[in-house]
């Protein structure tokens, strides 16, 4: 069922992406000049998310769906944290997606956090992310 | 002032000044680590009413550390939506292009985006076999 509502989105946001309008909320831009389009659940884990962000150039538009449409995210991750702000808040990054997402609607259009991962051997990592726009 | 591209046969994109050309987006088509399949999408749209003119959806595969195009869909030419395979061996185009759909007016361009949605993104599979034996 995952697959078919992801599979349904990704064809919404292909369709809207003839829309310059559209295209202008899409503002995360990777390291190639490209801008990657990751399209998210709300019970995605939020680690495999920002797995995903570093992987496809360390900055992605992360699209999800919410009551009446789509909201898009502009993420940007990497695994050095020591480029945040130390100040910033620290997140878990076991969550959901979905929760992750109410985080940011309390925190505002512009946010970043510090992650701590769990990694499967047990070490300790550390990643960050910024959202810079919200957009419905 | 650009005005809206004409309607009927031999319609073609109007010239580059009356018309917004997107950046380069993508869409990943695996969860693969690094990424091996995406497809890079180019919109046009015309002045002043933005209506889409032109695209082209261009699936790439990861292969021996290099990006090499496996099919690429437009509507840059020959007043139609087609589909051009590449083959592995020589990096060119092989056969001729597949037709998606005729463009006689402008709306026809964007029926043509959404069928070569089938053609690129849904049967990416196929078209990675292809290019993989050509």
């Amino acid at each position: 069922m995952d697959d078919v509502e992801r599979a349904a989105i990704t064809r919404l946001v292909y369709r809207r992406l003839t829309d310059p309008g559209f295209r202008d909320r899409l503002t995360a831009k990777a390291s190639d000049g490209t801008r990657p389009i990751v399209v998210v659940l709300p019970g995605d884990s939020l680690e495999r998310l920002l797995a995903d962000v570093e992987r496809l150039g360390g900055a992605a538009n992360v699209v999800l769906p919410v009551l009446n449409g789509v909201v898009v995210i502009a993420m940007a991750a990497s695994a050095n944290s020591d480029a945040i702000d130390p100040g910033v808040a620290q997140l878990t990054s076991d969550c959901t997606v979905g929760l992750f997402f109410a985080r940011l609607r309390i925190d505002g259009d512009e946010a970043a956090y510090r992650f701590v991962m769990e990694r499967p051997d047990h070490r300790r990592d550390a990643g960050s992310a910024e959202m810079v726009a919200l957009t419905s | 002032m650009g005005i809206t591209p004409p309607v009927g046969p031999g319609w073609s994109p109007p010239p580059p000044e009356e018309c917004v050309e997107s950046d380069s987006y993508t869409l990943f088509l695996t969860d693969a680590d690094p990424p091996v399949e995406r497809v890079k999408i180019r919109l046009t749209n015309g002045l002043p009413g933005m209506e889409l003119v032109d695209f082209a959806l261009v699936h790439e595969t990861y292969y021996k550390r290099q990006w090499r195009t496996v099919a690429v869909a437009d509507s840059s030419h020959d007043n139609e939506v087609h589909v051009h395979q590449y083959g592995r061996k020589t990096d060119r185009r092989i056969g001729k292009p597949d037709h998606i759909c005729p463009i006689g007016r402008v709306a026809d361009v964007t029926a043509g985006y959404d069928l070569a949605y089938d053609r690129v993104v849904s049967d990416w599979s196929t078209n990675r076999r292809r290019w993989h034996d050509g």
